[in-house]
């Protein structure tokens, strides 16, 4: 009976975390949308919400591994690298099935979750390659060319030095 | 969640790629150009791709293009205003020279001349035989003369100046037009939206370069290529990739015009558009070089011609010291043209002071030299001579520099005015299609931000993906 109770216990956890995992994914999913379009606002509430998944993800993923050991104690399982597929094993028909079906959904929303999120850091990489390249840009315009003065020496015209704000009318 | 099948993930990817790197060299595009003249600001137009299926997450996004963020109507405001600018930048210049030439300045006007020459016969009217008087009024003639000459050649050098400035820019006026139709060209064969809006950049500094130094009127064609029109007229400067010629000549003859030609391209007449060209830098020197410049040259032709006609006619019913009469002070001029330049003291009187006609009875006769032609002659210092009749010659030629100094002042004001509206309109223009470095700068550090937060909360989630790995 305290098998069953723990294991109906792993399943409320998993299911949580699949929530989660999803709810990451739909956020992620929408980033590329908000880098494209450059809409920073967004951009920077949706970190937000996504570290405040990752921590929630990380609090129950923790719980799900203790679950998961006080599980594999409840059935006998050796502790040391129990997976859920070993215990689906230990169970019956229904049960194991049923645990089954939700490893395999978590697998697949952290796969999709991976595949998102490696386009996304591509996206992610060469839009922070091309910002540094700009602030270059932006820096070199804002410096004055070396020029001579009359004594032949380089002349850098201190009033122009860290300016960030070009001359406006 | 829904979230469509992979091949959808990646087409969406690959999307945000393209526009971003779209929307990235857009942006890289505005810092460099922060200081080109004439550069307006471009920006990505992009929206949502259409959804197929129950996806929810959006179809991606697609950019359909760049624009250049310009308002077409301060741009050609803008155009306009700076014709006008340089018509009055133009006669400036001219005006105050020829202000200077003509005015009464050190003493040296023609009216200060004429006076004198009149204050000579004043003189010798108080004693008619004086050979000094004589000489000294003889002086005074030659004054004149030699006043005359050298106004005349002031002007004209000064319009020969203005006629070679305006055959230079006519040859400016000619290059500008070929390279909009160069950049025509560029721009109907460009594929890229980008590369064309920088030509279109281009073609903006060039057509505001054309119209400071000639009114001109344009409109955009189908394949977005532009035609430039002479202000006021039909007449091409460009159309597409082809461009007119525009050619001048120049009567050199005191009353002689300047006059502009267009030739349109692959055709062999030529259409005088002298009269069009009113606006822009050359329109303003046109009308100077046909108009005041001309203008003044006939005054001082008018005086000479009359005041010498006049004096002579009075001259001839006096008699020398020797007896003789019927001979004139001056030597007769042909006609008004070229008077000015042509007027000199009659040989009998430069070689025989006794020749200058006093007296008004025959002293051999009378046994003594009266004054009364000197006396006749001195009334026309204040007799209503010219423009007929309503005038003295003093007061005629003083009417005229008057009215060129009222004039230069006027252009001076209207420069001054004009100069204001245009960078009015400058302003207006860089407050909508000036790069703005402050905004660039923070968008930038923005972005870095963001983009950073993001990397840093994907590394986060895959050390937790990775705990994952055995389920």
């Amino acid at each position: 009976m305290e098998a069953n109770s723990k294991i109906s216990e792993l399943e409320k956890v998993l299911l949580e975390e699949i929530k989660l995992y999803e709810s990451y994914a739909e956020v992620l999913g929408a980033d590329t949308d908000l880098m494209t379009q450059m809409n920073i606002d967004e951009l920077e509430q949706s970190n937000k919400r996504k570290a405040t998944l990752l921590l929630k993800i990380d609090a129950v993923d923790q719980l799900r591994q203790r679950t998961v050991q006080e599980v594999a104690q409840e059935l006998g399982i050796p502790e040391e690298k129990v997976r859920l597929k070993d215990i689906a094993e230990h169970l019956s028909g229904s049960g194991s099935e049923s645990l089954l079906s939700l490893r395999d959904r978590l697998k697949s929303v952290t796969n999709k979750i991976r595949t998102i999120q490696a386009d996304a850091s591509g996206f992610v990489q060469s839009s922070l390659s091309w910002i540094d390249g700009s602030m270059s840009t932006l820096k070199r315009l804002l410096t004055p060319t070396g020029t001579y003065n009359a004594r032949g020496r380089v002349d850098h015209p201190s009033s122009f030095a860290g300016r960030v704000v070009e001359n406006k009318v | 969640m829904t979230i469509g099948g992979l091949s959808s993930l990646f087409s969406r990817a690959l999307d945000g790629l393209n526009v971003s790197s779209r929307g990235m060299s857009t942006v890289a595009n505005n810092i460099a150009n922060v200081n080109t003249p004439g550069y307006a600001r471009q920006e990505l137009l992009q929206a949502t791709r259409g959804v197929f299926g129950n996806g929810v997450l959006g179809g991606g996004v697609t950019a359909f293009g760049v624009r250049s963020l310009v308002d077409p109507f301060i741009e050609r405001q803008l155009a306009n205003e700076k014709s006008h600018l340089g018509s009055f930048a133009g006669r400036k210049s001219s005006l105050s020279q020829l202000e200077n030439i003509l005015s009464n300045q050190d003493g040296a006007g023609v009216g200060t001349v004429i006076n004198s020459f009149f204050n000579s016969w004043s003189e010798l009217s108080n004693d008619p035989s004086s050979g000094v008087l004589r000489q000294s009024l003889l002086e005074r003639g030659v004054d004149i003369v030699s006043h005359f000459h050298n106004k005349h050649a002031q002007v004209q050098d000064l319009r020969r100046g203005l006629s070679d400035s305006i055959e230079a820019q006519v040859d400016k006026v000619n290059s500008l037009s070929q390279e909009i139709a160069r950049i025509n060209d560029l721009v109907r064969r460009a594929a890229d939206e980008s590369a064309k809006l920088e030509l279109k950049a281009q073609r903006n500094v060039v057509l505001s370069q054309l119209s400071e130094e000639i009114g001109v009127n344009y409109f955009n064609n189908s394949d977005e290529t532009i035609t430039v029109q002479i202000n006021g007229t039909g007449m091409a400067l460009v159309t597409g990739i082809k461009s007119s010629t525009l050619s001048a000549t120049n009567d050199l003859s005191d009353n002689g015009q300047l006059s502009l030609f267009v030739q349109l391209p692959g055709g062999t007449s030529t259409v005088n558009v002298t009269d069009f060209v009113s606006s822009g830098s050359l329109g303003g020197k046109l009308k100077d070089r046909n108009g005041v410049l001309n203008e003044s040259l006939q005054k001082l032709n008018e005086l000479a011609f009359e005041f010498s006609q006049q004096l002579n006619a009075i001259h001839r019913n006096g008699y020398g010291l020797d007896g003789d009469d019927d001979r004139n002070f001056f030597s007769p001029l042909a006609g008004v043209s070229g008077a000015a330049k042509n007027i000199q003291i009659d040989n009998q009187i430069l070689n025989n002071l006794n020749a200058i006609a006093a007296a008004g009875s025959d002293p051999n006769v009378t046994g003594v030299a009266d004054n009364e032609n000197a006396l006749a002659i001195l009334s026309l210092q204040n007799s209503l001579t010219m423009s007929g009749g309503s005038v003295s010659f003093a007061g005629f030629f003083s009417n005229h520099v008057s009215s060129v100094g009222i004039s230069a002042a006027q252009v001076n004001r209207a420069f001054e005015s004009q100069l204001n509206l245009v960078n009015r309109l400058e302003i207006q223009r860089e407050n909508i299609s000036g790069v703005n470095m402050d905004e660039e700068a923070a968008d930038l550090i923005r972005y870095q931000r963001a983009f950073e937060g993001a990397a840093k909360v994907m590394s986060i989630a895959n050390q937790v993906l990775d705990r994952l790995m055995e389920l």
